[in-house]
């Protein structure tokens, strides 16, 4: 029993860091899946003329799209309510401010100028997701491999101590 | 048109307005809601309604000639929001229509944009930094074409007069009649509607009652819509609203060639002023236009014979 505290114990900076780069993982997915997001608003834009709401509604059609954020996000545009309090309150993924300031930035300004102005608009906001997609991927590899190292480090510490 | 639909349609615009305007509107009494024409929104101006022709301020106090110390100012964030619901958000989506200056809406309404208008190539690129909205209330009167109808017997129609005399608003009962059955058979009516005034199309579906038999062209030049209609749709009839240049009365000819009749509506004050029109008296000289109907404030009409200009007419009030 007594071995099995101290497993238990030593496991959990293991599962920590584990948790840790499961939610760094989530945010990545996330923002490429927005990017992907904004290029098919854009597409629907040029070639469609579709409305925003319609937009919307088309994006959740789509299995890449078809999750509980982009319903929610759908449901807060019909109703006049804050883009930014789904992305505070979720707690799945955990996006930065920046990123959620970003997301907020786009969703906001879709849909108030002509045609030319809303590609340039979601031109430039694909290439702020991709400018932030590869900064992230370089502190990705780094913060992963640093957690997994040091939440096993830390684990094998605890299991040398408590044994 | 029933006094209660008046009033749902009055209401029914209400929600593309910001709620600092829509309340004091919402809280007119019916007989009011009934009679308004049109809701103006000017940017750091007052409020105003279309009733009967004139227009009426609106004040905390209710409805004024002249505007008051009270009068409902309309910020330019109050025309941006509005400007947006109009669009559903989508500003891009409507940009064909904007820049003929107009946005169709749910229910056959139709509102008005007036803004900085953005040239390229000579040609309108878009409307911003909008100035004025006017939100025209789409109203049918059923049956108001009925003395017009009469007389037809296949000849075509010119309906003149001068702007809100209800040309279009005849023409539009005028085809729905022909389209129904109610003049003889069903005919076939292309309707030329390049501004989406007479079916008020709006996502393909027509919000005015065209009759079971109207095919409904929108958002072309009518020269070359009554050319599309000739060659694909075989009509017994074209209608199109206000007859503007040569080329429509070319189009015109054609059709008459063709054997197919034709309705238009014309900006004229009276017959006496036809001769100021090239294209007018140019169309009545082919022969394609049998009847005229001039319009006149208070919806009155009379209708003339167009060859003879005779005693061959009655005078109308609807």
């Amino acid at each position: 029993m007594r071995l099995l505290g101290i497993l238990l114990l030593s496991l959990t900076p293991f599962l920590l860091g584990l948790e840790y780069r499961i939610g760094l993982k989530k945010r990545r997915d996330f923002l490429r899946l927005f990017k992907e997001f904004i290029i098919f608003v854009k597409e629907q834009i040029r070639f469609c003329g579709r409305e925003r709401e319609e937009i919307f509604t088309l994006a959740l059609n789509d299995p890449r799209f078809n999750t509980s954020i982009f319903k929610r996000l759908d449901i807060a545009l019909k109703n006049g309510e804050s883009i930014t309090k789904i992305f505070d309150d979720n707690i799945d993924i955990r996006l930065k401010p920046k990123e959620i300031y970003e997301i907020n930035a786009f969703i906001i300004d879709l849909g108030k100028s002509d045609t030319e102005g809303q590609i340039a608009h979601c031109d430039y906001y694909i290439s702020v997701f991709e400018q932030g997609e590869k900064k992230f991927i370089e502190a990705y590899s780094a913060k992963s491999k640093l957690s997994l190292g040091l939440s096993l480090s830390l684990a094998a510490a605890m299991f040398i101590i408590m044994i | 048109m029933d006094k209660k639909i008046l009033v749902e349609r009055f209401e029914n615009l209400l929600d593309y307005l910001p709620e600092r305007i829509k309340m004091p509107l919402f809280a007119l009494n019916p007989e009011l809601k009934a009679s308004v024409q049109e809701i103006r929104l000017r940017a750091g101006r007052p409020l105003t309604l279309t009733m009967s022709g004139s227009q009426f301020f609106v004040c905390k106090g209710g409805t004024y000639m002249l505007p008051r110390a009270d009068s409902y100012f309309v910020t330019p964030a109050d025309l941006n929001d509005c400007f947006l619901k109009l669009c559903r958000h989508s500003v891009y989506s409507h940009n064909g229509e904007l820049c003929e200056g107009y946005i169709s809406l749910a229910n056959g309404h139709r509102a008005g944009v007036c803004g900085k208008v953005v040239l390229r190539d000579e040609k309108i690129e878009t409307i911003r930094d909008i100035s004025s909205i006017n939100l025209r209330i789409a109203k049918e009167i059923p049956h108001c074409a009925d003395e017009i109808l009469r007389y037809y017997n296949g000849g075509g129609i010119l309906i003149c007069g001068g702007p809100g005399t209800g040309k279009t608003t005849l023409l539009r009962d005028a085809c729905r009649q022909l389209a129904s059955g109610r003049v003889g058979n069903c005919k076939k009516v292309a309707v030329v509607d390049s501004r989406g005034e007479i079916a008020a199309v709006c996502g393909g579906v027509p919000y005015t009652d065209m009759g079971s038999t109207a095919d409904i062209i929108t958002g072309v030049p009518k020269a070359k819509g009554i050319e599309m209609a000739l060659r694909t749709l075989f009509p017994d009839v074209i209608a199109f609203d206000e007859l503007g240049d040569m080329s429509e009365v070319a189009a015109v000819t054609q059709s008459f060639n063709s054997g197919v009749t034709v309705i238009t509506t014309a900006h004229i004050g009276s017959l006496n002023d036809i001769a100021k029109r090239p294209p007018v008296s140019a169309l009545l000289k082919t022969g394609a236009i049998e009847w005229v109907v001039v319009c006149r404030k208070g919806f009155n009409y009379t209708v003339k014979r167009a060859i003879e200009f005779d005693e061959s007419e009655r005078t109308v009030s609807v």
